[in-house]
């Protein structure tokens, strides 16, 4: 007699359903945000969001692959909750790619933005962060892109293909980022993204154009002091930066042959060593580069037959390296606060008790004073498939 | 009366290890981290060291007295009437505790997995597992752990490999930059849930297993597997994620576990990480509902425990309810009511024990040859 109402009692439990059920067409999938500030001094976020119909392959591109939505709000998260107020399903930023900053508020700071891209339980930390250089971020998530149309997924593939071929921008996640600006002696840099052409102009019909006239692309690194963007870093300097930090996995320099003319050469390797040392109470840095390469392109009369001649482009190599180095390091010391190589994190790392009386005073005036030497090896061993050039 | 369930020493090892890993593997690097930094993985060794000493002591106690479980043998040493009142507090101290695991289960999931189901669903789902072991009695509840732990450590040992890319071994840098003392006070958290709860595994130490001496061995062992689970994964909490940040975060072991992808392949697997931690908090939660019924069937007399697990498995769910308002307010109870019933179940009444024995020894043994004839 008891057994059935058990079983019952039992089955009632398990057949109520599911709370946290989502289905595919109940969410609006996120794959990259924006933030700015709105006119009130608020956040203004902004979203684009995936038409899954138009990215379909049975249909084509028809309608528009992605829609952007915006919504103000006093912080990020209300921002995103109105944004329901235009968009049917509830936004899913479980598959975000991108985070665009606005540089008018990467300036003020961006602790407050990132909170809630942390906290919120959906989101995981691996998307890449990045900093849209004179123009708000909604602008920039605004440009169609053809290759891939969904904009979000070509420019992170870009910032990936472009960190891995070239290095001159660094592929930065929110995780990483996260550990810059809250690490002690170490600042954050954040890669910038930038239009040609007026943003407000593009339109899908440009989408027909072989060439548009609105084209996104990475260049120059933001360079932070705690969370507020203080600078850019140009585009050599940045590659400078990139290889005192370790990040090069592959890139090309050119470098003048001592008879008129150029010699490309492709970094195929770059192992970068920062060390500190002390001389008396006050800390030096050395920065040990090393690469290894090959010979890309020869336009210059060098004998190629010859050892020397690959000796010769080792130390032009070297010496243009350390120029861009050494360039890089006063651009960053001028301005005080940003450490943005990890000196201090150095440092503390190597000599814990000397850092502790260093450290208040880094900020101000420890990372600008530090001298740092800058020592580039370079190993050439390939040619190409040719010996001369033709 | 007596229970008769019998599980063997290796069984008896693996509740020991299921029990004093615990919480240990989402929460505790955040604890330890918070107060020593990158030096967290030097407090974890320091803190499973000392934890295996106390462990090692209760070794000693169990053997005072022999074929007797906790309950019993403080009736036996401080006499029937302090004897009963020692025992209430200990249930009272179980209860707590099972229903905080109960508490931190539906916290955990409503953070990070179903923020939309209520408390209560989540809660009575574990418990409802729970109880209907407590059911079936410590002999499948063992058995069950013995087929867990081969997974257990399977997903383990998947979780450490896939976590290799992402270490940065220069994140521990400086080590021991916090100092001796910094280390041990930050370690003192992890002496509580690693070591002082542990004094409830008593209750089935004489009297569920087979072979005393085995039973002995199983708690260093089966303590010692946890003490170096828990080191490994504090340090690989605190060269991936780095120390700060381990610090920061709520379940750091999870946030680990967000981080494998291995060429965008291998990726977003933090659940298994959450069923390594559902299956610790099963076997720990059982253990504690254990201890509070066998207590409970004890304080009255009566020589059936399974009468009691639906009333207790009932107050366990209501307190895990109603007893934290707020994760803070839990974190809080944590830091001061739960270190005080830690201390006072794993400290003052094991050594009420032992001093008590000493002082009673002759008379007690005459009192045991007299019961035997």
């Amino acid at each position: 007699m008891k057994k059935p109402l058990l079983i019952i009692l039992i089955c009632c439990c398990f057949l109520t359903g599911c709370w946290d059920k989502r289905e595919l067409n109940e969410i609006a999938i996120t794959v990259a945000f924006g933030i700015d500030k709105s006119d009130d001094g608020g956040f203004r976020v902004s979203a684009q969001i995936v038409v899954p119909s138009a990215i379909s392959s049975t249909k084509g591109a028809e309608a528009t692959p992605v829609l952007l939505f915006q919504a103000d709000g006093e912080t990020a998260y209300e921002a995103i909750r109105k944004m329901t107020k235009q968009v049917p399903r509830k936004i899913y930023p479980g598959h975000l790619k991108l985070l665009v900053i606005g540089e008018e508020m990467a300036r003020e700071g961006i602790w407050d933005s990132l909170d809630i891209f942390v906290r919120d339980w959906e989101l995981r930390p691996d998307f890449s962060v990045v900093v849209s250089k004179d123009r708000p971020a909604s602008e920039i998530l605004a440009v169609p892109t053809a290759l891939d149309t969904i904009p979000a997924n070509k420019l992170f593939e870009m910032l990936e293909n472009s960190s891995d071929n070239w290095s001159a921008v660094q592929k930065i996640s929110l995780h990483e980022l996260l550990a810059d600006i809250s690490s002690e002696g170490k600042d954050a840099v954040l890669t910038g993204v930038m239009s040609t052409g007026d943003p407000g102009e593009a339109s899908k019909e440009m989408m027909g154009e072989i060439r548009p006239a609105v084209r996104l692309y990475f260049d120059n690194l933001a360079v932070f002091e705690k969370d507020r963007l203080v600078g850019w870093l140009g585009a050599e300097q940045s590659k400078g930066f990139n290889y005192v930090s370790g990040n090069i996995k592959s890139t090309v320099e050119t470098v003048s042959c001592p008879e008129g003319g150029n010699v490309a050469i492709e970094v195929t390797k770059s192992d970068s060593k920062i060390k500190a040392s002390f001389n008396g109470e006050s800390p030096e840095m050395e920065i040990t580069v090393k690469n290894k390469g090959n010979v890309g392109s020869v336009q210059c009369g060098l004998d190629m037959k010859k050892p020397e001649s690959l000796h010769t482009l080792e130390s032009l190599f070297e010496k243009k390296l350390t120029g861009t180095i050494e360039e890089t390091i006063k651009e960053a010391q001028s301005r005080r606060g940003s450490d943005i190589f990890g000196f201090g994190r150095t440092i503390h790392r190597s000599y814990p008790d000397k850092w502790k009386s260093l450290k208040s005073e880094w900020a101000d005036h420890g990372f600008s004073d530090v001298p740092v030497k800058v020592k580039v090896e370079m190993d050439i061993q390939m040619t190409g498939t040719l010996l001369n050039p033709l | 009366m007596k229970e008769t369930e019998r599980i063997s020493a290796y069984q008896f090892g693996v509740l020991v290890f299921f029990f004093t890993t615990g919480t240990s593997i989402l929460a505790v690097p955040a604890v330890l981290a918070e107060k020593s930094g990158q030096d967290a993985w030097l407090a974890a060794v320091a803190g499973t060291l000392a934890g295996m000493v106390i462990i090692a002591l209760y070794g000693v106690l169990a053997r005072c007295y022999p074929g007797m479980s906790l309950f019993e043998a403080m009736e036996w040493v401080l006499g029937r009437w302090i004897g009963k009142v020692m025992v209430a507090v200990f249930i009272v101290v179980m209860m707590n505790y099972a229903s905080s695991l109960l508490y931190y289960l539906g916290a955990f999931l409503q953070t990070e997995m179903l923020p939309n189901t209520p408390m209560p669903a989540l809660n009575l789902l574990m418990l409802a597992a729970v109880l209907l072991g407590l059911f079936l009695g410590l002999e499948t509840i063992a058995r069950a752990s013995e087929i867990f732990i081969v997974m257990y450590f399977l997903f383990l040992f998947l979780l450490f490999i896939l976590l290799l890319p992402e270490i940065k071994v220069e994140n521990i840098r400086p080590v021991f930059e916090h100092g001796a003392g910094t280390i041990a006070r930050a370690s003192f958290p992890l002496i509580e849930v690693f070591a002082l709860n542990t004094v409830t595994m008593l209750v089935i130490y004489s009297v569920s297993t087979n072979s005393e001496k085995g039973a002995g061995r199983s708690m260093l062992v089966g303590s010692a597997i946890s003490a170096a689970v828990i080191i490994l994964l504090t340090l690989l909490c605190v060269t991936v994620l780095g120390g700060d940040n381990t610090a920061k975060q709520q379940y750091p072991g999870y946030e680990l576990a967000k981080r494998i992808d291995i060429g965008n392949f291998i990726q977003r697997i933090e659940s298994t990480m959450a069923f390594l931690w559902l299956i610790t908090l099963f076997f720990k939660t059982s253990i504690y509902l254990y201890a509070a019924t066998l207590g409970t069937s004890r304080l009255f007399g009566t020589g059936n425990y399974r009468t009691f697990i639906l009333p207790l498995g009932t107050m366990a769910f209501l307190l895990s309810l109603t007893l934290f308002p707020s994760i803070i307010e839990f974190k809080e109870w944590r830091a001061t009511v739960g270190v005080k019933l830690s201390i006072l179940s794993g400290i003052v009444i094991p050594l009420l024990l032992a001093a008590v024995y000493v002082i009673r020894r002759k008379q007690l043994k005459r009192k045991k040859v007299a019961e035997r004839c």
